[in-house]
């Protein structure tokens, strides 16, 4: 892959993860196990931007009912394999990647139970396990392969759909992101200057009376300075943001001036309390993973560490040093910017600092920061906004039971589509076939065996019999348009999570395609 | 099971008529590849599918119906070619034209029509389409999406919001002595370079039929009078370039002068415009005779260098503004009709590094490559999950209309749905709304007149309005784009003909003098074989004016917590959008609990 190509075919998702994601994508191996119509669509929007290679296990034929609703398996192709079919039709969507079908029984089943079946999965950033299909072979190995790749800390996300439901688990062990696309506001510091740049707010003034070039002051300047002199003839009272407007307007001498204007504007930045921690950060100051280092932690901890020291010792986080365009003029302007950049240095310095002391005291080499340094930036850019996701692994029955143990109407709601999933697969399990809607009451009797797993659910959840009957009348049948709504939705979530880059969801997902509504919740 | 009968039993046996329905899809790009995929899988009857655009490498990544072997070929051609490699019933046509040509689709074409798909990326054909859908009364699904984020709205006519019900955040616009005299932000240079620069100095057509910028929008005559001596002078340089020769490097030098010299130092002359600003220098241009020269080799001379594209120095430039502007120079010379594309490396290069060269002038930062597309060619980020799961959300929206009787079932089982702010969500959902009662389109009493354009006059027209709506007075005509046909003062077009300024497809809006009736808008539909003029039979109500006496709206234009537009050149993230979805924090299990009022400002549509 050329730059050329990143800049061209990628540029408007590049636009969405920079470089650096598209990056992760193109060097990213997943796996997809059975191959359903929500395989295909998901798969589709994965190699459409360009994750690198694409391992499809699948070993069953086409039969018409796949054509009826798989847009990309074609009917010359009836009774062939899936996976070569569809690793086929999808590699001409996308010429740079590399998809292998893999239809070999013998080697699924190697794969699922000799000891050295960790090798092959170790190779994966991600699996993707569909489980609804007619191959109900690979089924018995389920809970293996979640035990496996959740000790390998391999994320791996199970989804199916059935007439018009749908859902999608993420089964991850730990996803530490740095960059996660949740900053709101640049982080000026209009509330809490440093000393440099407060000397210098000093020594501007910003009245036309008194300063001819009034008109080319940056608006965050003007801000603070009007903060100050509000609190200070105020008794120290913070200023709403109506009065800090109406002090601006007092300013305007021709009413032609731009940088007043833009002030006016932004005046509401004069909410934002710079000392404040958001929760994603003190979740993450106050996990054990930041406050213990040991010589096999990750350098995102160690970070967050160095982080902390400094949150510590100056109760403020390091500055994120991006200053916007500003209406000024350039003299004005790069002033600004140099306090800016000379603060996110020193601000750095002390982090890169505390990282490689703590590094030398691991016995580790401090080359991991010293060859790394645009990762210190990246992190310090994003430090404000860090997030960590602990998942937990797919027990399926257990977690979900537990559920339906509370008072929790609204989570019992959301639930009802998983449990009625549940039921689904422990009945083709049991019976080695899909109920029909003929079914009904054996289906039932298998969704209340799983509720009686669980001695203090005392009533037959209220709802769960018309989920029940949607998915027996469906018969184990997809509906093309559900695939592809949770097949965009579970894609969107593997790319968050190759890239390490947005908030992915954590961890339940269920769509219910007769309302229109989404669903999340964690297990 | 056949795609039919499998349909059949998945959606029941209430005979639903997805495989009798006429549908139109208007856009084949990112949403409308995929839904063009998901309404072939409904095996609808038949699908007819209009884009008026060709397919471009940076379509690839997520319009998954195309190749590299289609880039310039039309899209709903192509879109319609690929798909027939697969197994379908529906019976598909193609139509490669804009939506809004009035000759190639007149009203008459969007009758036959049970359901209009919307997939477009702009907002004049998203208001063009929903007013042809009010005229005719046609359920519309309107979809769009931006980067992560999407909305799709069902919209029946009449009886939900329209796409206009909501006022929509619209493109920024910068007054024009900004661009021309006063910049203050790259984006005002880059607005210059592209639309003022590039189009005149090698854009389509005779520089001379471009009219003079109009004097009111300056608020110094002088100021007015150097901008349309530029636009004179420019039809000279365009001359220049097109005497030039393949080995000619002086036009360059001249024409580097001209534009960023001489007419520069007019406006320094202007000393009302630096009052409040910094007067333009050519300090930051450097030694730039010195920068303008020729390496002596012309093959060098157009060579780009990739180091150079980050724009970084003064060097890097003046370098890329003698390489574009020699390349354009050729193109034109070669007979080839130029525009601006962001895609285009030579456009694209051109305008990088004059809005560069005046951004240095002016005192603004520069900015590099990746920027400059962004902002000049307005550069949505798009990527094929959310238009998968937006397309989804609009076929799947759409079913109601193929399983229900009536329209009411279907407004009551239709959901809006739109992206959601908190980040353990994908969407919010929210039932449909009754449209606003001062909707500029959706309020208005609408007709269809027919008439025969070139036999009637404007007195024929009013004669006939005042008699069949009585009017107790008089009216005013004007036409939708705010032409002033007709009033008491402007007599004079009475006696002309209706052909002078109507055409078939022309939106008429009829004013009571009196103000008492309601203004109404008339489609003007052009029938040679007629001789009577038609109107329709509407009954309107009195107007808003009396209706709503005692309602203020005036507004103070910023309040406390209203969440001001962010820049239209920011290319982080926009901040202010997300300090609106940082607040919001909902949850979409109970609609009679809590519906998210969609937030006008975080549906920017593309």
């Amino acid at each position: 892959m050329d730059d050329i190509n990143f800049g061209s075919k990628y540029d408007r998702q590049v636009r969405l993860w920079n470089s650096n994601g598209q990056q992760s994508l193109t060097e990213s191996k997943i796996c997809i196990i059975n191959v359903s119509t929500t395989a295909s669509e998901l798969l589709k929007n994965l190699v459409l931007p360009g994750v690198g290679s694409i391992v499809i296990i699948d070993s069953s034929k086409i039969s018409q009912n796949d054509l009826s609703t798989n847009f990309f398996l074609q009917e010359s192709d009836l009774g062939s394999y899936k996976a070569e079919n569809l690793a086929k039709n999808l590699k001409i969507l996308n010429p740079d990647i590399s998809i292998t079908p893999i239809t070999n029984l013998q080697l699924n089943s190697q794969l699922f139970s000799s000891e050295t079946s960790s090798t092959f999965w170790k190779s994966f950033d991600c699996v993707i396990y569909c489980s609804i299909s007619n191959n109900s072979f690979i089924d018995n190995y389920q809970d293996q392969l979640s035990n496996l790749l959740w000790e390998l800390d391999i994320p791996l996300l199970k989804l199916s759909s059935i007439g018009f439901f749908a859902y999608l688990r993420i089964q991850l062990n730990e996803q530490t992101i740095i960059e996660s696309h949740e900053s709101n506001f640049y982080d000026l510091r209009i509330d809490h200057p440093w000393n440099s740049l407060q000397n210098y707010i000093n020594s501007i003034d910003i009245s036309y009376t008194k300063n001819e070039n009034y008109y080319k002051i940056p608006y965050s300047i003007i801000l603070t300075k009007l903060i100050q002199t509000f609190k200070y003839e105020n008794d120290n009272k913070i200023p709403t943001t109506s009065q800090i407007r109406k002090c601006i307007k007092s300013l305007y001498k021709t009413g032609d001036e731009s940088n007043l204007d833009e002030a006016y504007n932004k005046a509401y930045l004069i909410m934002k309390n710079s000392t404040n921690l958001s929760n994603n950060i003190k979740y993450i100051f106050n996990n054990v993973k930041c406050l213990n280092i040991t010589k096999s932690s990750s350098l995102f901890w160690i970070l967050t560490n160095a982080l902390k020291s400094f949150y510590d010792i100056f109760h403020i986080l390091p500055i994120t040093g991006i200053l916007p365009d500003m209406e000024s003029d350039t003299k004005e302007y790069i002033n600004l910017k140099n306090l800016y950049t000379e603060k996110f240095n020193i601000d750095k310095k002390y982090i890169k600092e505390k990282v490689i002391k703590t590094l030398k005291s691991l016995d580790r080499s401090p080359n991991e920061i010293l060859n790394n340094e645009q990762l210190l930036d990246l992190f310090l850019k994003n430090s404000h906004y860090l997030k960590v996701i602990k998942g937990t692994k797919w027990d399926s029955i257990d977690k979900i039971l537990e559920i339906f143990k509370t008072d929790d109407e609204h989570l019992k709601n959301k639930a009802l589509i998983y449990l009625a999933f549940l039921s689904f697969e422990s009945y083709s399990k049991e019976y080695k076939m899909y109920p029909t809607i003929n079914d009904n009451s054996k289906l039932r009797a298998i969704a209340i065996s799983i509720l009686c797993k669980n001695k203090d659910i005392k009533t037959f959840p209220e709802g769960l019999e018309k989920m029940l009957d949607e998915l027996s009348r469906s018969n184990g049948n997809e509906l093309h348009n559900i695939c592809s709504i949770i097949g965009g939705i579970a894609a969107q979530e593997v790319i968050k999570i190759l890239t390490n880059q947005y908030i992915p969801l954590d961890n339940c997902l269920v769509f219910n395609g007769i309302t229109g509504k989404t669903s999340s919740f964690k297990l | 099971m056949a795609i039919d009968s499998y349909i059949q039993r998945m959606f029941g046996d209430d005979s639903p008529t997805f495989g009798t329905s006429k549908v139109l899809l208007v856009g084949a790009g990112g949403i409308g590849c995929e839904l063009l995929k998901d309404l072939i899988m409904m095996n609808i009857g038949e699908i007819h599918v209009l884009d008026l655009d060709t397919i471009d490498l940076s379509n690839l990544n997520r319009q998954f119906l195309f190749r590299h072997k289609d880039i310039k070929q039309s899209k709903s051609k192509t879109a319609i070619k690929a798909v027939e490699f697969f197994n379908y019933k529906s019976k598909l046509f193609s139509y490669h034209g804009s939506v809004m040509d009035k000759i190639m689709f007149p009203l008459s074409f969007f009758q036959q029509f049970n359901v209009i798909y919307n997939a477009l990326d702009n907002l004049e054909a998203r208001f063009y389409v929903n007013r042809i859908s009010l005229y005719l009364n046609i359920p519309l699904y309107e979809s769009g999406t931006t980067g992560l984020k999407g909305q799709v709205q069902p919209i029946y006519p009449y009886l939900t919001e329209c796409f206009n019900c909501i006022p929509k955040e619209t493109p920024k616009t910068f007054p024009v002595c900004t661009i021309r005299s006063t910049p203050s932000k790259p984006v005002h240079c880059i607005t210059w370079a592209k639309d003022f620069l590039f189009s005149q100095l090698f854009g389509e057509g005779d520089p001379n039929d471009i009219p003079s910028p109009d004097v009111s929008e300056f608020t110094n005559e002088e100021e007015a009078k150097a901008s349309a001596n530029e636009v004179n002078e420019l039809s000279d340089l365009r001359k220049l370039v097109d005497d030039s020769k393949f080995s000619d490097f002086d036009f360059l030098i001249k024409i580097f002068n001209k534009i960023f010299i001489n007419d520069i130092e007019r406006l320094i002359k202007i000393d009302d415009l630096w009052k409040s600003r910094e007067k333009p220098s050519f300090l930051p241009l450097g030694d730039y005779l010195n920068l303008l020269k020729s390496t002596g080799d012309s093959k060098i001379d157009r060579v780009y260098n990739s180091k150079d594209l980050d724009q970084s120095s003064i060097e890097s430039i003046f370098k890329i503004y003698i390489a574009s502007t020699l390349r354009l120079s050729d193109r034109l010379r070669n007979g080839e009709k130029l525009e601006f594309d962001k895609d285009d490396i030579d456009t694209l290069n051109y305008v990088m590094s004059t809005s560069n060269l005046r951004s240095l002038i002016f005192g603004i930062q520069t900015k590099s490559e990746f920027d400059v597309k962004q902002i000049a060619g307005n550069i949505i980020p798009a990527v094929a999950t959310m238009n998968a799961i937006m397309a989804g959300f609009s076929a799947l929206s759409s079913v109601n209309y193929y399983i229900e009787k009536d329209n009411i079932e279907r407004v009551s089982k239709s959901k809006m749905i739109f992206d959601s702010s908190a980040s353990d969500k994908v969407v919010n959902s929210s039932k449909l709304v009754k449209p606003n009662p001062s909707c500029s389109a959706c309020s208005v009493v609408k007709g269809i007149v027919k008439l025969n354009l070139s036999n009637l006059k404007l007195s024929d027209l009013r004669d006939k309005l005042l008699s069949k709506y009585n009017y107790d007075d008089d009216v005013e005509i004007m036409t939708l784009d705010s032409r002033l046909l007709y009033d008491y003062d402007i007599e004079e077009n009475l006696e002309k003909k209706l052909s002078d300024f109507l055409n078939d497809g022309t939106v008429l809006l009829i004013n009571d003098s009196d103000e008492k009736l309601d203004i109404i808008e008339l489609y003007v539909v052009n029938d040679s074989s007629s001789t009577e003029i038609v109107l329709p039979e509407l009954s309107i109500p009195p107007s808003k004016k009396l209706r709503n006496q005692g309602t203020n709206d005036d507004d103070d234009d910023i309040e406390d917590g209203v969440v001001e537009n962010g820049d239209s050149d920011t290319l982080n993230k926009d901040e202010s959008s997300t300090v609106a979805s940082s607040t919001i924090v909902l949850e979409d299990n109970d609609d009679d609990l809590i519906i998210e009022e969609p937030n006008p400002k975080r549906r920017k549509i593309n």
